[in-house]
């Protein structure tokens, strides 16, 4: 039998696989007698008639269902004294439900609206703990009903039981599964299922408490309605969560970060993160809503949400692969409010509605590939410091609206950019620092581009047609692009680069010679060589980071007589650990060569060397800058892109 | 064994602690950590680190030295795999001679209808040349 739909599953790094997880809001069986004093003030007085409150209490949460002039919701008991407990009941430090507003930390004081209210229907929730409320090893299965458990001595279940989880980890004829308590009577819970045969004795399982580390088992124990908390910290797997349990469009499936209390709205580093590593963590699944998350990972999309009833809400993903065309965000549905990063594929991706979010320091900021990007929507976002700030491929019908795209301050790859994908609507748009604007690879011209700001593109278009209203204005954007100073001190006159030598600042990776010489990109330029002894030379250039500020290096480079030349960011010197090794075989200085990247450490290197074997065979580089990237997108006021009604023969 | 606050629960991904003292890892335990690298067999813990034991943590891909230890059974079992990508794509664990042995999403390879059999991988390549 599955899980009710009404169950809250919790995770706190700090609790255990071993616990029982999790807490059913919709129990119908709770006892209907609880009563309160002071309900209104910040500690009030709870009482029961069929249950007394014990010291163990303390810690855990009363959840107050509903009842006449009650206030339903989580509170925690802060102290326990003659069977009645004090909750705490700030504004803040209780959770207000509801089955029609969102769960959200109170924002009235008490836990009533009237000072002494009685009967309400209530249930203890221990799954909001670390530890278990209790640790059986004396379970007795009834002899007459499967479904009846008691507790031979340690302790006997209580009407306030009823809704908690219970996960049977052993015992002789006892399966091992969580199960649900339904009701209690005289000590003995009734279960949702079957515990094992009757009469079996000496089962183990842990009631109460939360769960540390999600599993792809565990996750699938979710029926439509559930909802998943997780507690701000750092949750590694172990193993890939690939779930393919559906929600409903009315009882979605919700897993939902949190950073104290459920939920308040956690940003930036405040809300939990996923480090996924290789792992999946996708959904296969209709009516999954992933919100206040974060997520580090390597394998193919970060978060993953293929069905159009799914959305992400104020999520991030860093999609740190070196393999090509992996996303950071990925969805059939909503990703709103969102940041994605994949360094080497899509920062967010196939979304049917890219809504406010935040695409960076990736190949393409937000891409919509054919099929999933037709009448897709993406608006109001940014897409930055990457290669193509919007990639549209071969769908079609798409709305670009309201974006701000930014390349870098020495203009970079392409704006908004298509292939075959024709009948999108591009307006309103900031395209900014590009060397292409817009840039369509096939001549479609039956898109609707008008009343876009290109600005900063060495071409604005390439074909398509520009809008009447199209403008060139300089954003004057709050504080983006390059700030500060190159903080490459040397990338340029390669100062006292001699023999085995290498430039001032830079230290030796593999031994190589290293020259001075003249006719660069600008000036001198950097010659590294192989020496005789040590194949591929290369040496690093480290400098300090703030992890998770954006960062953008240029440079020039030719392959000399070499194989290649390569240049690698890493957290280590010649390490390529953010991202991958860069190869180039340019016979020029024509070409400027843009990374951009967030950093992941306080000290981040760049490398820069030959692929070769051979004695002599050498490459060049030049003016090698690094800057730290302004992310205030906020356009001045001369940015106007209001429409000229009067113009539009309105 | 002493809970090493300072590097448990946290995501070392790709990142490397061989620059880090071994008083401030030895002898203690550490918890919850990520510390997976895409390449195989990656050393990222200190010369002389010992006596560290590892809970629930991701080690795949990374070379665990001579003397510490790592938690194999049980719900806080670490992943020790050896995982990577194929010509498919595709990330795949390895055996001992870096030959692919499954997927590592192997449910969602299942759920799709691909097959899980690493003699399928050129052929899975091949249908997929030039997708995304």
């Amino acid at each position: 039998m599955a899980f009710a739909a009404g169950t809250h599953w919790e995770y706190n790094t700090s609790a255990s696989n071993v616990n029982g997880g999790g807490f059913d809001v919709g129990n119908a069986n709770m006892p209907t007698d609880l009563a309160a004093t002071t309900a209104t003030g910040n500690a009030p007085v709870l009482t029961s008639a069929s249950y007394n409150f014990v010291a163990s209490d303390v810690g855990h949460w009363v959840f107050i269902k509903s009842g006449t002039n009650w206030t339903p919701g989580w509170y925690k008991i802060a102290s326990v004294a003659d069977n009645a407990a004090t909750v705490d009941a700030t504004i803040g430090a209780a959770v207000s439900y509801s089955t029609t507003a969102p769960i959200a930390p109170n924002t009235a004081a008490g836990c009533a609206t009237t000072a002494s209210p009685t009967s309400g229907t209530w249930a203890m929730d221990y799954s909001q703990s670390d530890a278990v409320k209790q640790a059986y090893t004396d379970l007795v299965i009834d002899a007459g009903t499967n479904t009846i458990i008691t507790s031979a001595a340690q302790r006997a279940f209580t009407v306030a039981d009823v809704g908690n989880i219970l996960n049977v980890t052993a015992g002789t004829n006892f399966t091992v599964q969580r199960i649900q308590i339904v009701s209690v009577a005289a000590g003995a819970a009734t279960c949702d299922k079957a515990v094992g045969t009757t009469s079996a004795t000496g089962g183990t399982a842990g009631f109460g408490g939360a769960l540390a580390l999600p599993t792809d088992a565990i996750y699938e124990l979710n029926v439509a309605g559930n909802h998943n908390w997780y507690k701000n910290g750092t949750y590694t797997l172990t193993e890939s969560i690939t779930g393919a349990t559906n929600g409903t469009t009315a009882n979605p499936i919700r897993m939902f970060g949190y950073k104290t209390i459920r939920g308040d709205v956690p940003t930036g580093t405040d809300r939990p993160l996923i480090a996924a590593a290789a792992y999946n963590f996708q959904f296969d699944t209709a009516a999954l809503i992933l919100k206040n998350l974060q997520v580090t990972i390597t394998s193919a999309a970060g978060f993953y949400i293929s069905s159009v009833s799914s959305s992400i809400w104020n999520c991030k993903s860093t999609n740190s692969s070196s393999t090509a065309s992996r996303y950071g965000l990925r969805g059939g549905g909503t990703i709103i409010f969102s940041e994605g990063i994949a360094i080497n594929g899509y920062g967010i991706g196939n979304a049917r509605g890219t809504i406010n979010c935040y695409g960076h320091d990736s190949l393409v900021a937000i891409y919509n590939a054919a099929g999933t990007g037709a009448n897709s929507l993406i608006v109001n976002s940014i897409g930055a410091f990457s290669g193509t700030g919007v990639l549209l491929s071969s769908g079609a019908n798409c709305y670009v609206v309201n974006n701000t795209l930014f390349g870098c301050t020495t203009q970079y790859g392409s704006g908004i950019s298509g292939s075959t994908s024709t009948g999108n609507i591009i307006t309103g748009n900031i395209i900014c620092g590009f060397a292409t604007g817009i840039n369509w690879s096939n001549a479609y011209n039956d898109h609707v581009i008008d009343y876009n700001n290109i600005y900063n593109c060495a071409t604005p278009r390439t074909n398509v047609l520009a809008g009447p209203h199209d403008i060139a204005l300089d954003p004057a954007f709050t504080s983006v692009g390059n700030t500060g100073s190159d903080l490459c001190t040397n990338g340029a006159d390669w100062t006292a680069a001699d023999g085995s030598t290498p430039p001032t600042g830079w230290a030796v990776v593999t031994a190589g010679t290293f020259t001075i010489t003249g006719s660069g990109q600008a000036g001198n330029y950097l010659k590294i060589a192989h020496n005789g002894t040590n194949n591929n030379p290369e040496i690093s250039f480290s400098f300090a980071t703030t992890v998770g500020k954006s960062y953008c290096i240029t440079y020039y480079a030719q392959k000399g007589d070499a194989t290649n030349a390569t240049a690698k960011i890493g957290t280590t010197s010649g390490g390529a650990e953010i991202g991958y090794t860069t190869t180039h075989t340019d016979t020029d200085w024509n070409t400027q060569k843009v990374v951009s990247f967030e950093a992941t450490a306080t000290t981040s290197y760049v490398s820069i060397g030959a692929t070769t074997s051979t004695s002599g065979k050498y490459v060049m580089f030049d003016t090698v800058t690094i800057y730290e990237q302004g992310e205030d997108f906020t356009p001045g006021s001369n940015n106007k892109l209001t429409i000229d009604w009067t113009k539009m023969g309105c | 064994m002493k809970i090493n606050e300072k590097y448990s629960f946290k995501d070392f991904t790709k990142q490397s602690l061989a620059h880090v003292p071994v008083d401030e890892l030895n002898d203690t335990e550490i918890v919850g950590s990520c510390f997976y690298h895409e390449e195989l067999d990656k050393e990222v813990f200190p010369k002389g680190m010992t006596g560290v034991h590892f809970r629930r943590c991701n080690l795949d891909n990374v070379v665990i030295p001579a003397g510490n230890t790592v938690e194999t059974t049980g719900w806080e079992a670490c992943t020790t795999k050896r995982v990577l990508v194929q010509e498919d794509k595709q990330d795949w664990i390895l055996d001992k001679d870096n030959k692919p042995v499954e997927p590592i999403d192997k449910k969602g390879f299942l759920a799709k209808g691909w097959s899980i059999d690493p003699k399928d991988i050129a052929a899975r390549a091949a249908e997929i040349k030039g997708v995304n």
